[in-house]
């Protein structure tokens, strides 16, 4: 692009004043305030326009608007400038008032308006923006006063060159502003929440399992307390119940036992009585008997008795007389012996007879009391046998009820007693025992009830649970596809953004470092600018930091990067070179080997206050276009 | 022989418990159970199969005597019902000691077990899960023949009938056509809750509510009747009669939407729709870039679930890439444009995401 006319007709103290531009190199020579500075805004007011800032930045003295507006023809705001663009010319016309604000720009060749969609000069001008220009084609007066005020704003330019591909985008803050998205995205904790989610559902389960074995130990229980209330029922079952009540008649049957061993005491006495007194009466038949058949031999024996008797006394007397011999006494002894033995057979025999008869009867009556008396103990001894009997019978039955035995004695009934009392015992021991052991899960079937009424929600709650870690799976997903597409953007933004430093870097490293070298005379040859920003400066084989150098030196370093960029950037389409007042701080010598540097440039407008550009110029031979306000 | 084929009633269930009508849809869930039973009646139908989850989880005594009262006021209907990986039949369960009365039937072993009903000629072929998980294709390898190794003695001119729960990888997976070549002359499934109808002879009732906001569109149940005169002839047919849908609605914005504008016009959708229903809204289109669209303001105007907003600002990304091809915002339309090992869905966020913050970072 080459800027070949101004027509500066109604822009702050101009007035219809038309300037015309050359290719190679223009000065533009002015005191202060002669109107180089704008000039200088009406270039980029006419490529850019110019916005009226509103509220408080309105009237102030940064307000480029309101400080250009003409005074004598506030709505005549506006001019033209001719451009050219390769071969083709073409002409910006601007109407600057905020009321009236227009754009056009017309192909010189044809005549025609060029249709702008945005009425934007990029439109024309392909990359062209207003701070590509004020960063590189325009170079304004150095506002630095300190080095390192200087330094810094050099570190700012490079930052604001390194992304000036991006033109007016602010990679830090698209950065950051991702970022800050990204941190809003993390901050939701799905990963922890999920972990816990899934613990919770791993000990829902578990209690679950847990559930499952109370219940089934609940229902173990229930069977096992139900079966021996059932056995302890049955226990008190009719049948069992009349075994115990049989079993409770033991000391009924132990009396009777008593009874019956008294009773058979009893009877064997009476046995023995009675066979006493049948002995007796036995003897005493025999007894009348001989008393019969004495009394008939009696009867016999009173004959033989009357003989005896007199032979007796006949043999006494012949015995007396024999001993005496005394005839008279023998015969006086007999005489008396035979009337004795008359005497006595006649009483004797008479006697003899009645004491016979009595005993006979007295023995008879004995008898026959005897008989009775044996008929009564008869009698009673088979009371007694029959009772003895019934007892036996009775505790014989009772005793098979328990035990198998024969024969009622000591022994058995010994054996029946311990037998029931074992038994008794032993019920009584199964009856606590099936007591406690029902206690015990009766006991245990209110504990797992309790257990199981503390998991009662645990069903509910583990579904939830399952449905909320479904709901988080799915709300991560959707999250973690928002971070991925905010990480793919973010990296691919600092991918780029690295890439365009990268290129950009190295040949702005090479460009400045040519730029610099010339106009420090090869003094410094070889510049790096790294990704830090940090500019140095390779001298005698040492690098030194730009802050370290002298301010002049700053700002030809800073000037250098100036012309790199604008080269580097707008290669394709060579564009002016506008300097305003940039010298300042140079000493002759560098002004001289910048302007021999600048002269093949295809436009150079330089603005100055001072000759000494004039006259280095014209020492240096160079052809110039000179313009004096 | 007239049908009605159920399944995934998940009564006790809590669709939303966290939204203000949690408490409706419960009870609605039992409305229309009742309803169903009503409609038996109605139809006079001969069989209920109940294809599995008739609870959301281990029924209560008390549960299953209200559903066996209701089961009791049948006129014509006998029920077969089976358990499902919901209300399955583990140790706990309250099916195995519960007394059902007379018309009612259920299969209580994990294998094919068989229900023969003479007067209506049908054999009813089923079983339980007796665990939360079944991962074996229980049902791909049954035999109905009448000569075979199998138990099952299918008689073919009996109607025989399948009641089946399945059809996922934890849950009996299902091979369609397989089974359908077994020889039923109906396969009534269950645990799907989307019904659909596979074929005339196998189908899924779905869920008889549904029950989550996934489960979009309608519900109900399976009517159906086998003829018997000469060849057996099937017709079925699914009747929608749950209380609500879930549904889920697009509202397309432009750059001249504003909020009130969008809060009104989904006030209309909702009203048209129904506002009974239960909407997931998703915003798409391209708004302006300035405006937010204000989710607090929305959320009020009805029976609302989820609102995701997938508007776009609105980006003209191909002028855009023209008007600064050279600078970072065009490199970066171009990298992300080129990024072919993304996903799709990954690339067009991030453009998004990339676009607004370099945009918002212009200087």
């Amino acid at each position: 692009m080459l800027i070949t006319k101004l027509y500066v007709n109604y822009f702050g103290k101009f007035t219809g004043r038309e300037i015309e531009l050359k290719p190679g190199v223009n000065l533009i020579y002015g005191d202060n305030e002669a109107g180089k500075s704008t000039l200088h805004t009406f270039i980029k007011g006419m490529l850019f326009g110019i916005e009226r800032l509103r509220g408080r930045g309105a009237a102030s003295k940064d307000d480029i608007y309101t400080r250009y507006l003409p005074w004598a023809y506030p709505g005549a705001y506006g001019g033209q400038m001719d451009l050219m663009l390769g071969d083709r010319p073409y002409r910006l016309i601007r109407s600057f008032h905020a009321n009236d604000k227009s754009f056009e720009i017309i192909d010189l060749i044809t005549g025609r308006e060029i249709k702008l969609k945005e009425g934007h000069i990029s439109e024309l001008i392909p990359g062209l923006n207003e701070s590509l220009y004020r960063n590189t084609i325009s170079i304004e007066q150095l506002r630095a006063e300190t080095d390192a005020e200087l330094a810094s704003q050099v570190r700012n330019y490079i930052t604001n060159l390194s992304i000036a591909k991006s033109r007016e985008v602010n990679v830090e803050k698209a950065v950051r502003l991702l970022k800050e998205k990204k941190k809003d995205l993390e901050s939701v904790p799905y990963a922890a929440q999920l972990n816990l989610l899934s613990e919770e559902i791993k000990a829902g389960e578990d209690r679950e399992a847990k559930i499952d074995f109370l219940t089934a130990s609940l229902k173990d229980l229930k069977n096992k307390e139900k079966y021996l209330s059932e056995r302890i029922s049955n226990y008190k079952s009719p049948s069992n119940q009349q075994k115990d009540k049989l079993a409770d008649e033991l000391p009924v049957i132990l009396e009777k036992y008593r009874i019956y061993l008294e009773l058979s005491k009893q009877y064997s006495q009476l046995n023995s009585q009675v066979e006493e007194l049948r002995d007796s009466l036995i003897e005493q038949e025999k007894y009348l008997e001989d008393l019969d058949k004495k009394l008939e031999e009696n009867m016999k024996g009173l004959g033989s008795k009357r003989f005896l008797y007199p032979a007796l006394s006949f043999l006494i007397g012949g015995l007396s007389f024999f001993l005496t011999k005394s005839p008279i006494v023998a015969i006086s002894a007999t005489v008396i012996l035979l009337i004795i033995s008359v005497i006595i057979l006649a009483t004797t025999n008479k006697r003899t007879t009645a004491i016979s008869n009595a005993e006979h009867i007295r023995a008879s009556m004995e008898l026959e009391h005897g008989y009775k008396q044996l008929e009564e103990l008869s009698h009673r001894r088979k009371g007694l046998e029959d009772d003895c009997d019934g007892l036996h019978d009775t505790i014989m039955l009772f005793m098979q009820e328990f035990i198998s035995e024969d024969e009622l004695t000591y022994e058995a009934v010994a054996r029946l007693k311990e037998t029931i009392e074992n038994k008794k015992r032993e019920a009584a021991r199964k009856q606590k025992e099936y007591n406690e052991l029902l206690e015990k899960y009766r006991l245990q079937i209110e504990k797992i009830g309790w257990e199981l009424s503390a998991l009662e929600d645990n069903e509910t709650e583990l579904i939830k649970n399952k449905e909320q870690y479904e709901y988080l799976s799915q709300k991560q997903k959707e999250n973690k596809l928002e971070l991925d597409a905010i990480n793919l953007a973010l990296d691919t933004i600092q991918e780029l953004s690295v890439t365009i430093h990268d290129s950009f870097g190295r040949q702005l490293n090479e460009e400045v470092s040519k730029i610099v070298s010339a106009i420090t005379n090869h003094r410094y040859q070889d510049i790096k600018i790294d990704e830090k920003l940090n500019v140095k400066l390779e001298w005698n084989d040492n690098y030194i930091l730009l802050d370290r150098l002298s301010a002049g030196t700053i700002d030809q370093v800073y000037f250098a990067l100036r012309l790199a960029v604008s080269d580097l950037l707008l290669g394709e389409e060579p564009m002016p070179l506008i300097l305003d007042d940039s010298f300042a701080l140079y000493d002759d010598s560098r002004v001289k080997a910048a302007l021999a540097k600048m002269a093949n440039r295809s436009q150079l407008i330089l603005f100055s206050c001072q000759t000494r550009e004039k006259q280095l110029l014209e020492e240096l031979g160079l052809d110039f276009n000179y313009i004096e306000l | 022989m007239k049908f009605i084929h159920i399944a995934d009633v998940h009564l006790g269930a809590t669709p939303d418990s966290n939204m203000p009508w949690a408490n409706e849809r419960q009870n609605e869930i039992w409305d229309s159970f009742r309803n169903v039973i009503s409609v038996c009646n109605n139809e006079k139908v001969d069989l209920l199969l109940i294809a599995g989850d008739l609870f959301h989880k281990q029924p209560l005594i008390r549960e299953l005597k209200e559903v066996n009262y209701l089961f009791s006021t049948l006129e014509t209907a006998r029920v077969v019902l089976m358990a499902g990986n919901h209300d399955y039949i583990g140790a706990r369960s309250n099916y195995v000691d519960f007394k059902w009365n007379d018309r009612v039937h259920m299969f209580l072993k994990d294998n094919i077990d068989e229900l023969v009903f003479p007067d209506i000629n049908t054999a009813v072929y089923g079983l339980s899960y007796l665990t939360r998980d079944i991962k074996e294709a229980k049902y791909d390898d049954i035999e109905i023949s009448k000569a075979g190794d199998n138990h099952l003695m299918a008689e073919p001119e009996r109607i025989n009938i399948l009641l089946a729960h399945g059809g996922d990888d934890k849950n009996i997976p299902i091979n369609r056509k397989r089974l359908l070549d077994k020889g039923f002359d109906y396969i009534a499934l269950g645990h799907i809750h989307k019904p659909e109808i596979i074929n005339k002879r196998m189908a899924y009732s779905g869920s008889l509510e549904p029950l989550d906001k996934n489960e979009t569109g309608p519900r109900g149940y399976i009517i159906g009747e086998i003829n018997e005169d000469g060849e057996k002839t099937i017709e079925i047919e699914f009747v929608s009669c749950s209380y609500r849908e879930y549904k889920s609605i697009v509202m397309t914005v432009n750059q001249d939407m504003t909020n009130g504008e969008l809060i009104d016009m989904i006030k209309d959708e909702l009203h048209r729709q129904g506002e009974k229903h239960i909407y997931q809204i998703y915003i798409r289109g391209f708004r302006d870039e300035s405006i937010h669209f204000d989710k607090e303001a929305i959320y009020p105007l009805g029976n609302i679930i989820d609102l995701i907003d997938e508007s776009h600002p609105d980006y003209d990304f191909d002028a855009l890439y023209r008007e600064n091809s050279d600078n970072l915002i065009g490199m970066f339309i171009d990298k992300i444009r080129e990024a072919k090992n993304q996903e799709d869905i990954i690339n067009e966020k991030a453009l998004y995401y990339g676009i607004e913050a370099l945009l918002d970072a212009r200087e």
